[in-house]
């Protein structure tokens, strides 16, 4: 019954299984890395440097005469997992301090949206730049520059949703039958704003993998040898006249999954906030209204 | 539908993107280098891969001024280094072998009109020496070059007489080094000589400057040798080597400075002038001699792991040429042909080393131990002049060899260097600053501190020949001293050498004279000239 279901929301939202399950190939590409990468992709022969694409090495190698294909696909992991890392890490953490602020109000409400604000006042980029330059470049640092500026976000959208339904009445019936507030919050407040928050993490995935192969390319992520897209990238941009192929497979990842992920993300909006399909109905709706009153002989008087 | 056109929106951008990617190596066939327009060119334009602020007081910066043609000094080093007269027409050293007298070539002026006296370059020598003066603060550098006890200036005779502390057996070079070029002090005090730059005697004057973006430069109207051949001269600063490449291909660059060996072939092809010179120019590192590598067999191992030959022709593209020698042996005076390499490529030997120094792998996480604890070393390396590669090849190389070992990529070294926080750590240094490698060797001198000595190498053998060689007037002698403290740093394998940097101007048909001096202070001379 439950399979049916599944199969009958999938049969109802093509973008989502189709999207979803270019998702599930590029999770798979990192799961399998190991079994799909012909080669080591740390171990170097230098004498093999720059060899273009050919059957041997199908995405050519490196300056350290590394296979480039097998980077790529190891290349996966280290961008599915950090960017997944943090988006889980900024939802919990901002969405969190968000419903404290919006629940609580009075003095936590002020100083967490201050210390919003605050952060907000900075470019994204250039505040993880910052961040990341005074940590040293590392994995872990990335994903603490990222996080230091990505949790505003959710804790905003949090916050606003938490002022929404807590005015509801179901919320004053729980409080007048003597709910307890960790009750209210677990059972109602977080139940009803999760389903945003988790269309806006699933929408924030393909962002965040560019913001983290935007550190590595810069210098402040993943250290050499390990592969990450942004800093492949970084390592061929002194080849890209003479060896293309050092940029554009490393690039061409990052476009693929940026892209499979933001269409995934708008298909699941569609599909799972009702906010937004109901705004979509509207206007179909007004789109229709509009198309009737234009066809001759259909106008009403 | 909205997504499905987005989608194909996508996928035509892609395959456009692809199709722009997809031309056969080298673009630069299909392209032919700007032709000399028929109307005279007055502008030329330079992609350098700096711009740094044109403080005349730093040693480093005080290289820009001179290589973007603004000052001048009174010795000018020649193709083969060797001392040639620029604002002073002779030199000569009293017997005491402290008195040096400089002789001005007479009707020279600055570039704001002011005659060039020699009370004009007393002053200018002496505004160094106080910005300089570490007791007032000052980084000090110039001290290392010479110290005087007094400077007179005899205008009638346009002759400026210095009375060394010690004797400086290099002064002409001192004298050539852009630190010591000639400005026009008087004048400099009423400019912002960080943002308007110099008065000096260069070819050309500085218009704006933009923080280590460009520098708009215009003829000296007052040069006073010969006439300068451009109106005015952009020079950017294009970080990128393949930036300024395809700013060469494109024609926005009339010159490039430093270019990836990779994209020479595809240059020279195409009918660019390349100009290269090697040997001047080092890029090694500095073994921390106080970490694991303080130890001889360990040393000794890394350096037989590293496949210089291939690193240097395939990882770099032939930007380095292989060597062993800090003084590479095309300079014969310095006996560098003729010093056999105690540690040759062979990773066995290497192994062979390391087993029977008992440094082994004995808790078998793959990686070799020294005195029952693990190995790591850390090579600290910049992205200048593609050193960082340099250091990711010699890691792996080796990390072959059972020795652990990573590399930390910085934006700037010197204070890894001097608090000794690395086992390797690179350095891209011209070898003969004043024409004469003393400085370079003195790296090395116990007597230099942990401030210049940054392998804190200690060798009473080495300080000994060094010490002799510091005050030796007599070339053929310091050529001997030189030669042995050469072959002592190869045979302790005291700094490992990633290569002789092959520096490179390149320049298309539109431009004549862009030449790459083997002391490479000059690159915008008034002998770069238009096309006729």
């Amino acid at each position: 019954m439950k399979i049916k279901a599944v199969f009958s929301f999938f049969r109802s939202h093509k973008g989502v299984a189709i999207y979803g399950a270019l998702v599930v190939i590029i999770a798979l590409i990192a799961v399998f890395a190991r079994v799909i990468a012909p080669y080591d992709p740390i171990a170097s022969s230098l004498r093999d440097a720059f060899q273009p694409p050919s059957a041997e090495h199908l995405f050519g190698t490196d300056f350290m005469g590394r296979d480039l294909f097998s980077r790529v696909v190891f290349g996966t992991r280290a961008s599915l997992s950090s960017a997944l890392l943090l988006v889980v890490a900024s939802m919990v953490i901002g969405g969190l301090l968000g419903i404290i602020a919006g629940y609580a109000g009075g003095a936590a409400d002020a100083v967490i949206m201050r210390v919003c604000d605050a952060m907000l006042a900075f470019p994204d980029l250039i505040l993880a730049i910052a961040i990341a330059g005074i940590l040293g470049p590392s994995f872990i640092n990335t994903i603490v520059a990222i996080l230091a500026v990505s949790w505003t976000k959710y804790a905003r959208l949090a916050r606003s949703m938490v002022l929404k339904i807590k005015k509801r009445d179901y919320i004053s019936a729980a409080r007048i039958t003597g709910s307890r507030t960790s009750h209210i919050l677990l059972s109602y407040l977080i139940p009803n704003a999760l389903p945003t928050l988790l269309t806006t993490a699933v929408l924030d995935i393909g962002t965040t993998i560019l913001s983290v192969s935007s550190l590595s390319f810069l210098g402040f992520g993943i250290q050499p040898p390990t592969p990450e897209w942004g800093y492949m990238l970084a390592e061929g941009r002194n080849y890209m006249m003479t060896y293309t192929w050092l940029m554009l497979f490393p690039g061409l990842a990052i476009f693929v999954t940026v892209i499979s992920f933001n269409l995934l993300g708008d298909s699941v909006r569609d599909a799972l906030d009702p906010g937004y399909r109901k705004h979509k109905l509207r206007k179909r709706i007004l789109k229709e209204k509009r198309a009737q009153s234009l066809t001759p002989g259909r106008r009403t008087t | 539908m909205k997504k499905i056109l987005s989608l194909l929106l996508i996928t035509a951008l892609l395959a456009a993107a692809l199709a722009g990617c997809g031309g056969k190596t080298g673009e630069a066939e299909g392209n032919t280098p700007a032709a000399p327009s028929a109307s005279a060119k007055t502008h030329l334009n330079i992609a350098a891969d700096w711009a740094s602020v044109p403080d005349i007081y730093d040693l480093s910066n005080s290289w820009t001024c001179m290589r973007i043609g603004v000052t001048e000094s009174l010795v000018h080093f020649g193709e083969d280094c060797s001392y040639q007269p620029w604002l002073a027409d002779s030199w000569s050293v009293a017997e005491d072998g402290l008195t040096w007298t400089f002789v001005l070539h007479p009707g020279i002026k600055f570039s704001n009109g002011a005659a060039l006296t020699a009370t004009k370059v007393k002053e200018s020598i002496e505004a160094v020496y106080a910005a300089q003066d570490p007791a007032a603060g000052g980084a000090g550098d110039i001290y290392t070059f010479m110290e005087y006890t007094s400077i007179s200036a005899d205008d009638e005779a346009g002759a400026v007489t210095i009375v060394t502390k010690e004797p400086v057996p290099d002064m002409p070079g001192v004298m050539a080094y852009p630190l010591l070029a000639i400005t026009d002090v008087a004048a400099n005090a009423e400019r912002d000589l960080l943002v308007d730059g110099p008065i000096g005697t260069g070819p050309y004057t500085v218009v704006s400057y933009t923080t280590d973006h460009d520098y708009q430069l215009a003829k000296n109207p007052n040069y006073w040798d010969g006439e300068v051949p451009f109106e005015t001269v952009s020079w950017v600063c294009v970080s990128e080597p393949g930036s300024r490449y395809q700013a060469l291909l494109d024609g926005s660059a009339d010159i490039a400075t430093h270019i990836q060996a990779s994209d020479l072939p595809a240059l020279r092809d195409a009918g660019y002038n390349i100009s290269i010179v090697a040997g001047a120019r080092d890029g090694y590192y500095h073994v921390n001699f106080e970490g694991p590598l303080g130890n001889d067999a360990l040393r000794k191992a890394v350096f037989m792991a590293i496949d210089d030959e291939t690193v240097c022709a395939i990882t770099t593209g032939g930007s380095y040429t292989a060597g062993y020698t800090p003084l590479a042996p095309i300079y014969t005076q310095w006996g560098g042909e003729k010093i056999p390499d105690p540690a040759a490529y062979n990773p066995e030997q290497a192994m062979k080393i390391l087993d029977d120094a008992g440094i082994t792998d004995s808790d078998g996480d793959g990686w070799r131990e020294l005195d029952g604890k693990n190995i790591e070393l850390v090579y600290v390396s910049n992205t200048s002049r593609q050193m960082n590669e340099i250091s990711q090849a010699h890691a792996a190389l080796i990390q072959a060899i059972g020795v652990n070992c990573r590399v930390q990529t910085v934006d700037s070294q010197g204070e890894y260097m001097r608090s000794g926080s690395f086992d390797m750590v690179n350095s891209n240094e011209m070898i003969i600053p004043t024409g004469d490698p003393s400085n370079f060797l003195s790296h090395w001198y116990t007597g230099s501190g942990t401030g210049y000595n940054y392998a804190r190498y200690s060798n009473p053998e080495f300080d000994r020949v060094y010490e002799a060689l510091k005050p030796e007037i007599d070339t053929d002698k310091r050529n001997e001293y030189i030669a042995e403290l050469n072959r002592i740093l190869t045979e302790d394998c005291v700094l490992l050498l990633g290569g002789y940097y092959n520096f490179n101007i390149c320049s298309s048909a539109a431009v004549t004279g862009a030449i790459n001096p083997a002391c490479d202070f000059y690159w915008l001379t008034k002998d770069i000239k238009p096309a006729a």
